[in-house]
């Protein structure tokens, strides 16, 4: 009787597990750990995406880079996108504009609207006309994210009237006045993480499975934490860096950015890439300058080639939330980008030449002209 | 037999590499829920409670119960543990003596409400197994 008990209780107890390992999958959020703060802002976003009225409304989420805007956004797509009869999430606007242009742009917002693997059944046609036509009737649920410029606004989503009663159309930018001179008066601003919250996004990856804070560390956090200044990347940075090292790394560390009276942000990004080896650092430095947003098997083959241990420096920088990775392709935060090419312009300030890498084109120009280069 | 079982699920958890922390080893169970105990609670994705037979006649494990309720409401799992759900629900037969027979009627009436609430949250019934 005992033994038959037993052995139900272990598939009942591989049940229960299975479901908890199911859940916290599906509840885990892309590259960023947990939702904090996340309510505060949806106490305010509800009501504004709130489709009780059936009127068609665009709303700008607006902050800072860096602050929170796409994964409020991508939340909101998340729980909210079901309702919707035909919905898309647009990320990196500006990025895909600046690289491939407007009508690439356009291409690929229809396939993901019509839910079409082909992105270049869209190239011959005129997608504007598709666009103003095709969404009348349908309820829609749009996310455009990172957007810089009025022109990819009105090339997708000129006016409500190109979409059906009850759609939402969210369009997250750092800069307000584009969302103004589009005629969107609905705006979110997202400020920095109040303390407490930024406390708790911190202690995720200055602790990661830690439930309880280790004693000694509990001061020392929240001197972390005020010079992070509430900007989740530099959390997450600052955070990953201290990850299981002893107290008095972290007391170095902290008094090395207390010489800096501003807190200033890239000094605490910089903390992070001190911290590497040398093999580590040329690696972020040519992802910096060459490498965001392409494939993964790209990169590790290229950096291979230039002799360095690509498998490993990727994933060290991943823990170290320098780079993420994701749909199969490297990414770098902005601020860390920009980081990088100004640590690669300062290697030599006057002399390109001397430079490990050259990424700008200007540079690159000057020097092959002077024939200085072999 | 909970013991056996907590231990045993406890070990599946890790087995799958889910941090899972355990109320009845990691701390010493004291009169009160320790601020340590609460701090565990807050900051875990799910909790899972374990109802037995005896559960209602442990103060210790109700109150730890008020304390889940108020802190992952959504996140839930109660796995009733040789128990009839029902009778944690309506506090029948010898759970619901166990339950009234605390002295702080106060108390009480919370516990009778969050038992209320715990059973109607879909979880596993290991009589089913």
């Amino acid at each position: 009787m005992y033994g038959i008990g037993r052995r139900d209780d272990s598939k009942l107890i591989k049940k229960i597990v299975k479901d908890i390992s199911d859940k916290l999958v599906s509840t885990s959020w892309d590259d960023s750990k947990g939702l904090i703060g996340m309510s505060s802002h949806m106490d305010f976003l509800q009501s504004m995406i709130s489709t009780v009225d059936k009127d068609v409304r665009m709303l700008g989420i607006w902050g800072m880079g860096r602050v929170g805007k796409t994964t409020i956004a991508k939340y909101l797509y998340n729980q909210l996108s079901g309702q919707f009869q035909v919905h898309c999430f647009m990320e990196n606007v500006k990025e895909v504009c600046n690289r491939y242009g407007v009508r690439r742009l356009q291409g690929e917002f229809l396939c993901r609207m019509f839910q079409e693997r082909d992105k270049e059944a869209w190239s011959s046609v005129s997608c504007c006309n598709i666009i103003k036509e095709r969404f009348r009737h349908k309820m829609v649920f749009i996310v455009l994210d990172d957007v810089d410029r009025s022109e990819q606004l009105n090339e997708l989503v000129k006016e409500t009237g190109w979409f059906g009663p009850g759609s939402r159309i969210i369009v997250t930018t750092r800069d307000r006045h584009l969302l103004l001179s589009h005629g969107i008066n609905l705006v979110y601003k997202v400020k920095c993480l109040p303390k407490k919250e930024a406390l708790q996004l911190f202690c995720n990856y200055a602790f990661r499975e830690e439930i309880i804070l280790p004693h000694g560390f509990e001061e020392l956090s929240v001197q972390a934490v005020n010079y992070a200044s509430g900007l989740p990347l530099a959390l997450r940075v600052l955070g990953s860096f201290l990850y299981r090292r002893s107290q008095r790394e972290w007391e170095s560390t902290l008094a090395r950015l207390k010489t800096y009276p501003h807190s200033d942000i890239m000094e605490v990004l910089r903390v992070s890439y001190d911290g590497l080896d040398e093999q580590e650092k040329a690696i972020f430095l040519y992802i910096s300058c060459f490498y965001n947003m392409k494939q993964v098997d790209y990169v590790r083959k290229l950096l291979d080639l230039c002799g360095y241990a690509a498998e490993i420096g990727i994933t060290i920088l991943t823990e170290k939330s320098l780079i993420v990775e994701s749909n199969g392709c490297v990414k770098i935060h902005d601020l860390l980008e920009q980081m990088g090419r100004e640590l690669v312009r300062q290697q030599a300030v006057n002399n390109p030449a001397q430079r490990l890498l050259l990424w700008d084109p200007e540079d690159i120009c000057d020097l092959l002209s002077e024939n200085s280069v072999s | 037999m909970r013991k056996t079982f907590v231990s045993h699920l406890f070990c599946e958890f890790d087995r799958m590499g889910i941090k899972a922390f355990r109320d009845d080893l990691d701390l010493q169970r004291g009169k009160s829920i320790s601020p340590e105990l609460i701090d565990a609670i807050k900051g875990s994705r799910f909790a899972i409670v374990v109802v037995s037979r005896n559960y209602a006649a442990s103060s210790w494990c109700l109150d730890e119960l008020l304390k889940i309720m108020e802190c992952n409401k959504d996140t839930i799992v109660p796995i009733f543990y040789e128990v009839d759900p029902s009778d944690v629900r309506r506090q029948r037969g010898s759970f619901g003596e166990d339950v009234e027979s605390h002295s702080d009627k106060e108390k009480v009436g919370k516990w009778k409400e969050a038992l209320k609430k715990l059973a109607a949250i879909s979880g596993e019934d290991s009589r089913n197994w």
